[in-house]
């Protein structure tokens, strides 16, 4: 089962010990790869009155269980130093307000935000919430989420998608998986 | 037979060996990972609050507790029994979350077997958790096992 979410609902979230009960920390950022997409972890930020940012971070692979009212640790041992090797990568501000453009010369909308897929092991970004005139300009909301193939790199200031993708693009997040698996078997038939 | 702590709350608390009332159930004190009142913390008007161990409660009931005698009495000692008798740590209105991260509702009240002090459901404003699932009592939440939540109210976990 996957839980498909976007990353600005991520920031923010309290990060709770199993072993005292406690809200450690909050999530500051989403942190992925900048290669495959793969979440790294999250930078934190202090709780209450003493609010502000925490110099240590938590890695994915440190997280017991993110769930959509709080990130789940064990204890908060598991907090770790960003100079960690594996702790490299890019957050949403890399990527929100890059131009998504077809490879036929259609501007589809603008970032404005990561969707994630989230499963017991692993999460991963599949996808973008586009906003922008272009969107705006378009029946429904102001919001869509786009797809994005399997191998893609999560960097560019002008994202290139495959012109097939606005068949996939959805108005919101419900059935959004699979509206990702659908676009990615559709590539591989016809690469 | 099971009791609820909400009720349970001011129930007078006697000692055997004088029948003097000492005072009356403020609060309980959970045992850690055992899912089940190690003490019960009492008050009394003429008294300091104080914990009384499980084991010399001689009777637990809707109307009255009874203890061996009133030197069963003692001071709060572990960190997490002093948050208890404080208050840092009251039940009623906490939030519930499970280890996967899905808040169930506010903890509302908790059901105990009155002889044996195990914890058998905890009732949320949403749901109920076998006691059993009570993984930790913290100040910013109460965390319970995922699959200890009542099926029909638990999330579907990722």
């Amino acid at each position: 089962m996957n839980l498909v979410m976007r990353a600005g609902e991520i920031t923010g979230r309290p990060v709770v010990t199993l072993d005292t009960g406690d809200d450690v920390a909050e999530v500051k950022d989403v942190v992925f790869s900048h290669d495959n997409g793969f979440l790294v972890g999250f930078t934190l930020n202090r709780r209450g009155w003493l609010s502000g940012p925490l110099k240590q971070v938590l890695p994915w692979s440190h997280v017991h269980a993110l769930g959509p009212d709080a990130v789940i640790v064990t204890s908060q041992d598991r907090f770790t130093a960003p100079e960690a090797e594996a702790f490299a990568g890019g957050d949403a501000e890399d990527v929100v307000g890059g131009r998504v453009i077809t490879d036929g010369g259609r501007e589809v909308g603008t970032v404005t935000d990561l969707v994630l897929s989230v499963d017991a092991t692993e999460a991963r970004v599949v996808g973008y919430e586009i906003g922008g005139p272009t969107v705006e300009q378009g029946p429904g909301s102001d919001q869509r989420y786009i797809p994005l193939p399997e191998t893609f790199a999560v960097s560019s200031a002008a994202l290139i998608v495959p012109a097939s993708v606005t068949n996939f693009i959805r108005d919101d997040l419900s059935g959004f998986g699979s509206a990702v698996d659908d676009f990615r078997a559709q590539l591989e038939e016809s690469p | 037979m099971t009791l609820r702590f909400e009720q349970s709350r001011r129930t007078p608390v006697y000692s055997r060996d004088s029948a003097d009332e000492i005072g009356h159930v403020v609060r309980f004190v959970i045992t850690p990972g055992v899912h089940r009142v190690g003490a019960v913390h009492v008050a009394g008007r003429r008294r300091r609050a104080q914990l009384v161990d499980w084991s010399s409660i001689v009777g637990f009931g809707p109307d009255a507790v009874v203890v061996d005698s009133a030197d069963s009495l003692r001071a709060a000692e572990s960190d997490h029994e002093q948050r208890v008798a404080a208050g840092h740590l009251d039940l009623p209105g906490r939030r519930v979350l499970t280890d996967a991260g899905y808040e169930v509702g506010e903890l509302a009240d908790v059901d105990f077997d009155e002889s044996s002090g195990v914890l058998e459901l905890i009732r949320t404003t949403r749901t109920t958790v076998g006691g059993d699932g009570l993984l930790v009592i913290g100040p910013y939440a109460v965390v319970v096992r995922h699959d200890a939540v009542r099926p029909g109210d638990r999330p579907t976990e990722v």
